[in-house]
């Protein structure tokens, strides 16, 4: 179950995953992968290229081939200026997000009511 | 890289293929193989090819990926056929109401001369029996505009402006 729903939240951030390690520096397909899970998420190659074509269609991703030395020449990604605000604003929504998850977490926000309630007691 | 390695993954790459056509246009299918290839090859410096190919999933599920990105485009060809299928429809079937029209008439005892009939314009059809039997069927204005309608649903032009309005909802 864990394992699923790691899945599908992955799904849901990819494209903010991607504009992310795009915004650092421009790359290439399996180099995005490698950047990715070094960061700590695990992603399958299986998605992130097609994710990759999807947003270069879409405008927000521009590449170029770059010679290889160690065979065919490599498609690199970068951000386009739309892939930049579109970053800006996929950033800001997942603050967004993220903020009410934590509001909503009963363990982090336990102390803050145990306090009060001392407070309030005669 | 040795021959199997070269093989596993062009039988990959081949099936991937088959799957995408019809599906995403030709040069884009070409430019994606080729791109897959480069980071496939890439990933298996990394490891082993078996591990790299088996890495990219089940070739069905990432040809459903990549053809996902390619549905906003607008398909006339098959809006060509639907709308054409329409016509043919509807000629087809005024020409089979008009043999009945006309048999009904003969049934009826009706009198010689031209008896023609129109259903809201999308089925017309005349029958004459004066001197030999004159049968002629076919569509007026309303079918073809039916067959524009059918024609534009399924070829879909507004997924133009749906892709411009997916960036715009990116930037806003």
């Amino acid at each position: 179950m864990p394992e699923a729903f790691d899945s599908q939240l992955m799904r849901g951030v990819l494209t903010l995953a991607l504009l992310e390690t795009l915004a650092a520096a421009e790359s290439y397909g399996f180099e995005i992968v490698l950047r990715l899970r070094a960061a700590g998420l695990d992603v399958a190659e299986g998605s992130v290229y097609p994710a990759l074509t999807r947003l270069e269609r879409v405008g927000l991703l521009t590449s170029h081939l770059v010679a290889s030395t160690s065979g065919p020449a490599r498609k690199y990604y970068a951000l386009s200026g739309v892939g930049r605000e579109a970053r800006v604003a996929a950033r800001a929504s997942w603050r967004r997000v993220s903020d009410a998850l934590q509001r909503l977490d009963p363990d982090a926000t336990a102390p803050a009511v145990a306090t009060a309630r001392t407070e309030d007691a005669p | 890289m040795r021959l199997r390695d070269r093989l596993l993954l062009s039988w990959y790459l081949l099936r991937l293929r088959l799957l995408l056509d019809g599906r995403v246009p030709h040069r884009a299918m070409a430019r994606l193989l080729g791109e897959l290839r480069t980071n496939t090859l890439a990933a298996a410096e990394h490891g082993s090819m078996p591990a790299a190919v088996r890495a990219l999933g089940p070739a069905r599920r990432l040809a459903d990926s990549y053809a996902e990105g390619f549905t906003d485009r607008p398909r006339w060809l098959r809006g060509l056929g639907a709308g054409l299928t329409v016509l043919v429809g509807l000629f087809l079937l005024s020409m089979v109401c008009t043999l009945v029209f006309g048999w009904g008439v003969e049934a009826g005892g009706g009198r010689p001369g031209e008896h023609s009939f129109s259903v809201l314009g999308l089925l017309q059809g005349s029958y004459q029996s004066d001197n030999g039997l004159t049968v002629s069927g076919g569509t007026g204005l309303p079918g073809l505009l039916l067959a524009l309608l059918a024609g534009l649903w399924v070829a879909r032009p507004w997924s133009l402006r749906r892709r411009t309005a997916l960036a715009d909802l990116n930037t806003h």
